[in-house]
């Protein structure tokens, strides 16, 4: 099939909800974003990409509504096969383009 | 979860998340940046919190766009199983949404005229202050200057240890030697402007004359429009005389006639060659009309401690005024090493032009626009408190609304709709009325402020009114908000309109009390200006019956009469035809009026230079001049007839140089080194000056300085050395300004005067013809300006203060007629209810007072420059102040307890 290209933020939120395990939802994949980028996330943006990588079919996501405990319905995603997919493809492009450029990472990177 | 209750995220922040979310995501994103925002504030505190609250609000503002394209996409793309979500109502920003709220606003605030016409005349007078101070600041303070990199471009002057602050003149050997010497100008020019007469037409005019070395154009870099550019040619002593017009004259005066350039005109009776026409952009204050060739290389009457210029200079590129002054003043104390006797104790300064060309007006209208801004937020707080008392009125429609289906974003989009049409409205009437009030500060105050041809109602100031009313029409839509709970439906339609919330009601009364602060705040202001203004006028200038004296200037084309005895007779014939015109009293002459400053010159007791006392104004006076100016006589005698004919040694001091000079003796007898002689002229006077009297002090120019040191001597002398020393002093005796005192009214006696006048010689122009009275008002000019507008601000405030009071306390009164009713019924006395509602006022107003009161303590300082033997925190001001805004806000919550007290207790209980 063929796989529109992710953008890197959208890999990015991908990363971030596979990392979490099977299913995340907003605040998790806002928080895993900040832990391993250890930048501020603008949490819209998280919003838009979420939609986005729904509309491509990267996405499944459900309702759940609150427990016993209080709180409030959470919309839970989960990645589809596609997903892996559309990573393994961007990861091995990436790696591909790195192939033979690596050691300039060491010489600049004091 | 362990969420701490007490931190959440900021109300308006949220509310415009909401709004900008869209009703798909709304409640969504709401609960995750809430859940985020719990966790920041354990983690990072709550301030920081909030901070990254709003920053993701932006970010929700950028991304809002993405967010509704990406749900357009996945619609078109029919990924959601096709057809919109059941949830999707019309997007609240959409323009059809936009134009149906406006619509709706524009309807509900027609059903209420009263309300609306008091916002918007409440909005039009903040905007319109705003905007009209706004121009008058653009024009003289803003704006750049209309020359290429403005920024290089210093003024220079001179300044002396015994004088405050630089802005003295300088002296063309000194300047030469500068100009030699400086390595961070690239270029610089040197110039003074005076005034002479054009006598070209039959009817002679006074115009207003820069005397320029060749460089300036070249240093301001603004290329003629016609002819030719100043030349070094033309910089030498004894030229050809050439002038350059202004574009303003050339249009005036010669038709804008381009074959003008080749042309000869006459300046003062001396034929002049017209070479060039300068740009429309060419302006300098002073406003001079037409540029002039300085001649100064080889001019040998130019000494060194004869300081008559100023000079200009544009910086070469990287350098800056710091580092100028530096070199200036280095060079400077070498040359007051090497020339003593004309340089000791001076030094030089330099400031960027445009801080020269916006004179002494930038600190009273940076002050002004201050006010003008927190008259705007008066009556923001008071639009503002108005829409909360409305929304609070209209709770049961917004519940019903919400009920029916509109959504918050919905409502939001309403408030904001009706704050942008009352904002919208009240900037167009405000914008005119800034049109008018332009006209009229202009009209009023043009004297005195820089650049005044410059103040208009530009484009940038319409941007600026609009942009004020945009942001008033947000922050006004915005408030009743935090009223509008729609959620509460239930509660609301059960209620009824019963149910006074408090949460409102506090709102409005804080509001209330920041309105009263900031009226106290502006009231303080004018306060203290009036109390300095008061005391000015109060001061003792040194006159009598300042009220009855004509003054005017004459002056002599030089041509006609360059010896002294023409100019002798010219002016005894005028004395003599001004006592007879019918009313006058006495009349007499001298080379500068009082209480306009004067000409400087060091003064020394006779053969103790130890004495001097630099700075010293002198006054040439003609017989009749001491009783027609109306000066007191301390000690001694006047001038009499013998020292005016034949130029004695006489003179007279004011009290101010007697003390200096003479501070352990009797001055009169005294003798003072006779200042006007040139250095190693073999005068007739050796002997110095004999004291013969002592007159009391007369003002100078400056309106909070003491009255300057001052001698008076024969104009006769003047005019004897002038036939010993002819291109020394000649040019001083034939500009004189002349005094007549009358008993009736002084303006009344211009026509007579003036036929006197042309019956001696017609060639001769008169010109500033002004009372005395007339001078001593405009010593004041910048500070009048700035007591009239704080004083006209300041009554705006006091009104909208006591409409904000009113407001809110009639609209309680309304609220509570049930319960006023009940208490009446039950056997209040009308006067226990009217002490009821009083005390509520004063629980608003006693507050606000001393909020207001604290604050203005606080802010006094920036005014302590513009105050006159007034304390910034005086007392009694202060005390002033606080009655009056006591006694405005009972006065506002008199009407509604009155009314109160009229409260029927059974229809009022009956009614609901």
């Amino acid at each position: 099939m063929t796989q529109a290209a992710l953008g890197q933020f959208e890999h990015q939120v991908l990363l971030s909800i596979l990392r979490r395990g099977s299913e995340s939802y907003s605040v998790e994949i806002v928080l895993e974003l900040e832990e391993h980028t250890r930048q501020e996330v603008a949490t819209a943006k998280v919003f838009v990409a979420l939609k986005r990588l729904k509309s491509k079919g990267l996405l499944e996501d459900r309702m759940v509504e609150p427990g016993e405990g209080g709180g409030h319905a959470r919309r839970y995603f989960r990645l589809t096969d596609d997903a892996l997919e559309a990573m393994r493809a961007s990861r091995q492009s990436y790696l591909n383009l790195w192939d033979g450029v690596e050691s300039h990472l060491d010489e600049s990177g004091t | 979860m362990t969420a701490s209750t007490d931190t959440k995220p900021p109300a308006i922040a949220r509310r415009i998340l909401m709004l900008l979310a869209g009703r798909a995501n709304a409640t969504q994103v709401e609960q995750s940046l809430a859940e985020l925002f719990q966790l920041r504030a354990q983690r990072d505190g709550s301030f920081k919190a909030r901070l990254w609250y709003w920053r993701q609000i932006y970010g929700f503002g950028t991304q809002r766009r993405s967010l509704n394209a990406a749900r357009a996409n996945e619609i078109a793309a029919g990924l959601h199983g096709g057809g919109p979500p059941a949830s999707e109502g019309p997007n609240p920003l959409s323009p059809e949404a936009w134009l149906r709220d406006l619509r709706l606003a524009v309807r509900s605030l027609r059903r209420q005229p009263g309300f609306a016409a008091l916002a918007i005349a409440t909005l039009a007078l903040g905007i319109g202050a705003n905007t009209a101070i706004f121009s008058v600041l653009h024009g003289s303070l803003l704006r750049p200057l209309p020359y290429p990199e403005p920024e290089r471009l210093v003024w220079m002057s001179d300044w002396h240890g015994e004088f405050e602050g630089a802005g003295m003149n300088q002296s063309v050997p000194n300047l030469v030697d500068l100009q030699a010497g400086t390595e961070l100008l690239a270029s610089m020019a040197i110039y003074k402007v005076r005034s002479g007469n054009l006598t070209t037409a039959e009817q002679p005019e006074r115009v207003r004359i820069m005397y320029a070395s060749s460089e300036l154009f070249g240093t301001l870099r603004l290329p003629l429009q016609l002819g030719r550019d100043l030349t070094t040619q033309d910089d030498q002593f004894g030229g050809e005389a050439v002038a350059v017009l202004t574009d303003e004259i050339w249009r005036t005066r010669f038709g804008a006639d381009p074959s003008i350039v080749g042309q000869t005109t006459e300046l003062d009776a001396r034929p002049v060659l017209i070479v060039g026409v300068a740009s429309p952009r060419f302006q300098f204050r002073g406003n001079p009309q037409i540029v002039m060739a300085l001649q100064h290389v080889g001019a040998a009457h130019e000494l060194r401690g004869n300081r008559g210029h100023f000079s200009i200079g544009r910086m070469a590129v990287g350098a800056d005024v710091e580092s100028l002054r530096d070199e200036l003043q280095g060079i400077y104390a070498g040359l007051e090493e090497q020339y003593p006797e004309a340089n000791e104790g001076w030094s030089t300064w330099a400031e960027p032009l445009r801080d020269y060309a916006v004179g002494r007006n930038a600190r009273s209208l940076q002050l002004m626009s201050g006010a003008v801004a927190l008259v705007l937020l008066i009556a923001c707080v008071n639009v503002a408190n108005l829409m909360l008392v409305r929304a609070e009125t209209r709770q049961r429609e917004f519940a019903l609304r919400y009920s029916l289906g509109a959504t918050r974003g919905g409502l939001v989009s309403l408030f904001l709709s009706e704050g942008l049409v009352l904002a919208f409205a009240g900037g167009v009437v405000g914008i005119a009325t800034a049109y008018w009030l332009i006209g009229a500060l202009v009209g009023l105050f043009g004297g005195s402020l820089a650049r005044a041809d410059e103040i208009a109602l530009n484009g940038t100031s319409l941007l600026f009114g609009l942009t004020i009313s945009l942001l008033v029409g947000l922050t006004v839509g915005l408030v009743p908000l935090f009223r509008s709970r729609p959620e509460a439906v239930h509660e609301t339609l059960k209620e009824g309109t019963r149910g006074a919330s408090s949460r409102a009601s506090r709102l409005g009364r804080a509001l209330v009390v920041v309105e009263v602060a900031l009226a106290v705040l502006v009231v303080v202001g004018a306060g203290l200006l009036a109390n300095s203004m008061w005391r000015l006028h109060a001061i003792d200038l040194g006159l009598v019956a300042e009220d009855q004296v004509l003054t005017f200037r004459v002056s002599l084309p030089l041509a006609k009469y360059h010896e002294a005895g023409p100019i002798r007779a010219f002016y005894s014939d005028l004395r003599t035809a001004l006592v007879r015109v019918p009313g006058a009293q006495s009349a007499g002459f001298v080379n500068r009026l009082p209480l306009l400053g004067g000409d400087n010159m060091p003064v020394s007791a006779y053969g103790d230079p130890d004495t001097t006392t630099n700075f010293t104004s002198f006054r040439m006076v003609s017989q009749g001049y001491f009783e027609a100016a109306g000066l007191h006589l301390v000690a001694g005698r006047w001038l009499d007839a013998e020292d005016f004919e034949r130029a004695t040694d006489a003179i007279v001091i004011n009290q101010r140089l007697a003390r200096s000079l003479f501070p352990d003796a009797n001055p009169v007898g005294q003798r003072l080194g006779d200042p006007m002689l040139p250095n190693g002229a073999p005068g007739g006077f050796d002997g110095g000056l004999e004291v013969v009297g002592v007159v009391a002090d007369v003002l100078g120019g400056s309106p909070d300085r003491a009255a300057p040191a001052a001698f008076y001597f024969s104009w006769e002398r003047a005019l004897d050395l002038a036939e010993r020393y002819p291109e020394m002093l000649l040019g001083e005796q034939v500009a004189m300004s002349v005094l007549v005192r009358t008993a009736g009214d002084p303006g009344a006696m211009a026509p007579d005067v003036g036929r006197a006048l042309r019956r001696i010689d017609a060639e001769v122009p008169i010109f500033e013809v002004r009372t005395l009275d007339e001078i001593a008002f405009d010593r004041l000019g910048t500070r009048r300006f700035a007591m009239s507008l704080f004083g006209l601000f300041a009554a705006l405030a006091l009104v909208l203060g006591a409409v904000g009071i009113y407001g809110v306390m009639s609209f309680g009164v309304a609220q509570r007629t049930r319960e006023l009713g009940v208490r009446m019924a039950l056997g209040a006395s009308q006067r226990s209810v009217l002490q009821l509602v009083l005390s509520e006022g004063l629980r608003l107003t006693i507050p606000g007072v001393a909020i207001g009161v604290l604050a203005a303590l606080g802010a006094s300082q920036l005014l302590a420059t513009m105050l006159y033997e007034v304390s910034a925190v005086d007392p009694l001001t202060y005390a002033a102040v606080a009655l009056v805004l006591g006694v405005v806000c009972l006065a506002a919550a008199y009407l509604p307890a009155l009314r109160a007290t009229r409260v029927d207790p059974l229809t009022s209980i009956r009614s609901e």
